[in-house]
C-alpha cells in the first residue's frame, strides 16, 4: 500500500517533466495556407501565406484594419533554410498541416522540381492532401500576393476552385504530392501540374481595391497544365491538351463541348459520363496503342435549325462530336510526342501491364512513345434532350420583316 | 426475524430475575430513565385469589401499547396460581392479536424494547413476554426521486424494512423467496435483510454475502452505503461494484436473473450483489418499451458515457498537441476564439470544469425556493459572460456543456461520478501528452475494468469474458419473447427463464 502510493505520486511527478513537449496553443501557430517555392538566382526563394484567423472566422466580423491573410518570403540555399530565416519576420511558430497549396514558379519548374519536393515529403508535419501547382506568367510569390474574392484566404479559394474544376470540366487537374512523386518515379509516366495565372491587374490585385470592387480588377485563374518531363518542366498545355489529358487518363467526370450544326447554328454537349480504354498491341518491337473513349452526353443547349426529334438527326450530332473530340485527342497526342516528347498521359504504364514482355526490351520509354503509333477512336451516346425537343431559336415567330 | 446478536458483554447472559422491581430497576437504570420509556403498572387481585402485579414497559412513538393488552392484565382470570402460568395464559390469549415471544434475558428485552416492543413483566416470573406493539410512523410509499421512468411501476422503497419486503413480496409470490435478517451494528443493531430466490441464486455468492455480511463490526449503519463499502471487493476504485437501487421492480428483477439482494432498514436504497459494469446502463425503462427503442436507448448511454469522459481530454489534446487532426476550417474558428484569452487551454478547461462542478453541488444542496436563482446565475456565469470577458473559448464552453449533460444521461448516479473523476484524471494526460496520453489513460481504465470483480463474477462480463448467450441484454436489449434462458454469467442453478410461448420447440432441457 505504502509502496503503490510511493510509486503513484512518482509517476505523477514524472507528469510536469514532459514539460508539455510539442505542446502549441492554436494561438501560437501561424497556420500556413500555401506555398510558393522558387529559384532566383541560384537560390531558393520561398513565400509563405498564413491565416489571420480573427480576421476570417465570422465571429468578430471582418474588420478592414487587418488583412485575413499574410504573406511573407525568405530566401535560402535550401527550402528549410529559407523556411528558418522567415522567423524573424512572423510571432508565431509556421504550422504547415493545414497546407492547401505549393505554388512552384515556372524557373524552378524548368530546373527541376526534386530539390525542391525532397524537403514537403520529408517533413511529418505536412499532410499530402494539399495540391501542387506551377505558376504561369508570373512568380508565386506574386501570385501568394493577389487577395481573395469570394473567400477571404486566397489559398483556400484556389483549393477548392481546382477541386470544383476537375469535377465539372475536363481542362483542369488537381495532382497531390502522392501521385506527382509516384509520376515521378514511374517510367511510363510523366507528370503533370496545373497551372494558376492572374488575370487583371497584377498591381492593383494586391491593394485593397481588389477586395473592394465587384467586379475583381484581379483574379487567380487556372490556364491548363506545365508538362514535365523527369522533374523538369517542358512546356504548357493549353485548354484542349488538358482536355485530351484527362480523357487519356479517363478522369473525367463531367465536362462540356461544342460543335456547329450543318446549316448554322452552335450545340452544347454536357458529357455525363465518360470512359476510356485502353489497349496495347505489338507490331514487332513497337506497341500499337488503341484508345477508345466511350462517351454519354445529354444536349445542354442548341440553335440548330435541325429537326431535333429526328434519330438522323442524333445520329448526326453524335457522329459530329466524335469526330471533333477524336480531332482535339488527336491533336493533344501529337502534341505531346512532337513538341513535348513526353508521355504524360501515362501509356507507358500501359504498355508495361499489357505487354510486359515488350516492356522490358524498350530501353528508353520516352524516346519509344515519340514514334509510337496510337490509334483513336470515340463512341458517343446521346442520352437526352432535356426540357424541350426543337431549339427555342427555329420556333421564335418573328413575324414577317418589317418593310 | 431478529436473531439477537451476542453483544459480548458480561451483562449479556444476565438473566431476568423473579422479583419485579429489581427487573423494572435494572431497565430503568441501563436506559438512563430516559423519558421516553413508559411504565404501566398494574395490581390486582384475580378471582382466584392471585395477587397480580404487572407492568409494561414500552418506548414512546415507536410502539403504542394497544389497549387489548391491559384489559387483558385486567380481565384475565386465569386459574393458575404461579406468575409464570399466568404468563402462558397471556400468550395464549395473545396469540392471534400479536406476535409474542418470552424473553429470558436482558439483552433480548432491551433488542426486543427499542424493536417496539411492549414487555410485560409479571412479579414471581422469571421471564419476560414481548408483544410485538410496533408502530411504524415513516415516510409513505413514493414514486423514487432519482430513478424515475416514463412508463413502469411507480413505487419506489421505503425506509421502513418490512414495507420493502413486502414490496419485493407482492411482485414475486413465491415459496422460493427467502428473506434472513441480521442486526448489524453494534450501538444501531440495524436490521439488514439478505433476499435471493433459492433455486436461482448462485449458492457461492450467497455464501459469499453472508460470510462478508458476519465479517461487518461496526458501531452503526445508517445507510446501506456502509454496508457497501464494507463488503465490496476492491476498495481502491472509482468503479461502483455494487449496485443499488430504489425501484421494487429493479430488485425482483434482479433477484430472478439469480442476484442477491441486500436491504437496509432505514434507506430505501437496497443493494445488488453481484454487479457487473454493463448493469449500470440498464434502466427498468429498457423492458418496459419496445425492444428496438430500449437498445438504441441503451447504445446511447453508453455513447454519452464516453462523451462524459473522454471530450475535454480530446478536445485540449486535440487543440494543443495533434491540430492536424482538426478540418481546415474549424482550425481557422477555434484559433481565432483562442486570441486573447489568456490560459492554456488546460487551465481553460479546468476553470470551466471545476465551475461546473460547483454549481452543480451548490444546486443540490440549495434550498429548492433559491434554486432558480443559481441556475440562472450558473448559465451567465459559465456561458456568455465567461466568453465575453475573454475567460474561456466558446468552444471550450460547449465541450464543458455537452460533457456535462451527457454525463446526466447515465442512469445509474454512482457510475456517472466514475466518469467525473476519471475526466480530470484523463485532462492532465491530455494536457501532458497529447492524444497518446489519452490513449494511454483509455488502456489504464480498461486494463483496470477487465481487473475487477464483484462477489466473484468479472465486472466487465459478459463482454469480457465473452458470454455470447448473455449479450442478448448486455449492450443490445433483444425482444423479451428471446429471453429463454437466465444470464450465464452468474451461474444460476435455474437457467430456464421461459418457453417459447410462439412456437413448440423442445430445444429447452
Amino acid at each position: 500500500m505504502k509502496r503503490g502510493a510511493a510509486l503513484t505520486l512518482l509517476l505523477v511527478a514524472m507528469l510536469p517533466l514532459a514539460g508539455c513537449w510539442s505542446r502549441n496553443e492554436l494561438n501560437e501557430l501561424a497556420i500556413v495556407v500555401g506555398m510558393g517555392i522558387d529559384k532566383v538566382d541560384g537560390k531558393y526563394n520561398v513565400s509563405v501565406q498564413t491565416v489571420n484567423p480573427s480576421q476570417v472566422s465570422s465571429r468578430n466580423g471582418v474588420s478592414t484594419r487587418l488583412q485575413p491573410v499574410v504573406t511573407i518570403s525568405g530566401v535560402g540555399s535550401t527550402v528549410p533554410e529559407a523556411l528558418r530565416k522567415m522567423t524573424v519576420q512572423t510571432s508565431k511558430r509556421l504550422y504547415f498541416s493545414h497546407l492547401r497549396l505549393v505554388i512552384f514558379g515556372e524557373k524552378l519548374a524548368r530546373s527541376g522540381l526534386g530539390d525542391a519536393i525532397d524537403y514537403i515529403s520529408r517533413e511529418p508535419e505536412m499532410r499530402n492532401d494539399f495540391y501542387l501547382i506551377v505558376a504561369k506568367e508570373a512568380t508565386p510569390e506574386e501570385i501568394l500576393g493577389i487577395f481573395g474574392v469570394m473567400d477571404p484566404i486566397p489559398a483556400n479559394s484556389m483549393y477548392t476552385k481546382l477541386s470544383n474544376a476537375d469535377k465539372l470540366w475536363a481542362a483542369a487537374g488537381q495532382i497531390t504530392l502522392d501521385s506527382l512523386l509516384r509520376d515521378l518515379m514511374q517510367p511510363g509516366k510523366s507528370p503533370v501540374l496545373s497551372a494558376v495565372h492572374i488575370k487583371g491587374s497584377r498591381r492593383k490585385g494586391t491593394g485593397e481595391t481588389g477586395q473592394t470592387s465587384i467586379r475583381p480588377v484581379a483574379l487567380l485563374e487556372y490556364a491548363g497544365m506545365a508538362a514535365f518531363r523527369g522533374d523538369r518542366m517542358v512546356g504548357w498545355l493549353n485548354e484542349e491538351q488538358t482536355k485530351t489529358l484527362n480523357y487519356m487518363q479517363n478522369s473525367i467526370h463531367q465536362t462540356l463541348g461544342t460543335g456547329i450544326c450543318p446549316g448554322g447554328g452552335t450545340v452544347s454537349y454536357a458529357v455525363t459520363s465518360s470512359r476510356t480504354q485502353i489497349k496495347v498491341a505489338r507490331n514487332g518491337d513497337m506497341p500499337i496503342i488503341r484508345v477508345k473513349i466511350f462517351l454519354e452526353m445529354n444536349i445542354a443547349d442548341t440553335s440548330c435549325k435541325l429537326d431535333m426529334v429526328k434519330q438522323q438527326t442524333l445520329d448526326l450530332l453524335q457522329k459530329m462530336a466524335e469526330d471533333r473530340l477524336g480531332s482535339i485527342v488527336r491533336g493533344g497526342v501529337d502534341d505531346a510526342q512532337r513538341r513535348l516528347r513526353s508521355d504524360i498521359f501515362g501509356l507507358g504504364e500501359e504498355v508495361h501491364r499489357q505487354q510486359p514482355a515488350l516492356w522490358h526490351r524498350i530501353e528508353d520509354w520516352n524516346k519509344t512513345f515519340e514514334q509510337t503509333e496510337v490509334q483513336i477512336r470515340t463512341i458517343f451516346h446521346i442520352r437526352k434532350m432535356g426540357s424541350i425537343t426543337q431549339s427555342v431559336n427555329s420556333k421564335i415567330n418573328r413575324g414577317t420583316p418589317l418593310k | 426475524m431478529i436473531q439477537p446478536e451476542a453483544a459480548g458483554e458480561a451483562r449479556a447472559q444476565d438473566r431476568l430475575g423473579r422479583k419485579l422491581d429489581d427487573n423494572l430497576n435494572v431497565i430503568l437504570r441501563e436506559t438512563g430513565n430516559s423519558f421516553d420509556v413508559a411504565v404501566r403498572t398494574i395490581r390486582r387481585t384475580t378471582e382466584s385469589g392471585f395477587s397480580l402485579h404487572a407492568v409494561l414497559v414500552h418506548i414512546e412513538g415507536i410502539s403504542s401499547v394497544q389497549a387489548k393488552i391491559g384489559s387483558l392484565l385486567e380481565e384475565l382470570d386465569a386459574a393458575y396460581e404461579h406468575a409464570s402460568e399466568y404468563m402462558e395464559a397471556m400468550k395464549m390469549s395473545l396469540r392471534t392479536d400479536a406476535k409474542t415471544i418470552t424473553i429470558e434475558t436482558f439483552d433480548e428485552l432491551f433488542l426486543r424494547l427499542f424493536a417496539g416492543y411492549s414487555i410485560a413483566l409479571i412479579d414471581g416470573a422469571d421471564r419476560a413476554l414481548a408483544i410485538d406493539t410496533a408502530e411504524v410512523k415513516a415516510r409513505q410509499v413514493e414514486e423514487p426521486g432519482v430513478q424515475s421512468v416514463v412508463r413502469g411501476p411507480r413505487e419506489g422503497f421505503t425506509e421502513v424494512l418490512s414495507w420493502n419486503t413486502a414490496m419485493l413480496r407482492r411482485k414475486i409470490k413465491n415459496r422460493n423467496l427467502w428473506m434472513e435478517s441480521r442486526a448489524i451494528g453494534r450501538q444501531s443493531q440495524t436490521s439488514v435483510a439478505i433476499a435471493y430466490i433459492k433455486g436461482i441464486v448462485n449458492e457461492d455468492v450467497l455464501e459469499e454475502t453472508k460470510r462478508r455480511l458476519e465479517r461487518i463490526d461496526i458501531d452503526a449503519v445508517l445507510e446501506s452505503n456502509y454496508i457497501e463499502e464494507l463488503i465490496q471487493d476492491k476498495q481502491m476504485t472509482v468503479f461502483p461494484t455494487i449496485f443499488n437501487t430504489e425501484r421494487p421492480d429493479v430488485v425482483a428483477a434482479n433477484l430472478l436473473e439469480g442476484r442477491v439482494a441486500i436491504l437496509v432498514d432505514g434507506t430505501p436504497f437496497v443493494l445488488l450483489v453481484p454487479a457487473v459494469f454493463v448493469q449500470f446502463f440498464q434502466s427498468s425503462e429498457d423492458y418496459y418499451q419496445r425492444a428496438d427503442f430500449a437498445t438504441l436507448i441503451r447504445l446511447l448511454r453508453f455513447v454519452a458515457f464516453v462523451i462524459s469522459m473522454l471530450t475535454p481530454s480530446v478536445f485540449i489534446a486535440i487543440t494543443t498537441f495533434q491540430q492536424e487532426l482538426l478540418p481546415t476550417t474549424l482550425i481557422y474558428n477555434l484559433a481565432s476564439q483562442r486570441e486573447g484569452v489568456p490560459f492554456p487551454a488546460f487551465l481553460e478547461c479546468l476553470l470551466m470544469e471545476v465551475t461546473f462542478e460547483i454549481l452543480r453541488e451548490a444546486s443540490v444542496r440549495m434550498p429548492k425556493t433559491i434554486g432558480q436563482s443559481i441556475s440562472i446565475v450558473g448559465t451567465l456565469v459559465i456561458g456568455q459572460a465567461a466568453v465575453e470577458a475573454g475567460l474561456v473559448t466558446a468552444g471550450m464552453v460547449i465541450v464543458v456543456s455537452i460533457t456535462a449533460i451527457s454525463n446526466f444521461v447515465t442512469p445509474a448516479f454512482n457510475m456517472g461520478i466514475s466518469a467525473r473523476i476519471l475526466r480530470f484524471f484523463l485532462i492532465a494526460l491530455g494536457a501532458s501528452f497529447g492524444l497518446f496520453g489519452v490513449f494511454l489513460g483509455i488502456i489504464i481504465i480498461i486494463v483496470r475494468l477487465c481487473n475487477l470483480k464483484s462477489f466473484g463474477v468479472p465486472y466487465m462480463s459478459p463482454i469480457a469474458p465473452f458470454h455470447y448467450p448473455d449479450q442478448k441484454d448486455s449492450l443490445l436489449r433483444l425482444p423479451i419473447p428471446r429471453m429463454l434462458r437466465r444470464p450465464v454469467t452468474f451461474q444460476p442453478p435455474n437457467k430456464v427463464r421461459q418457453r417459447f410461448a410462439r412456437d413448440d420447440r423442445s430445444d429447452e432441457p
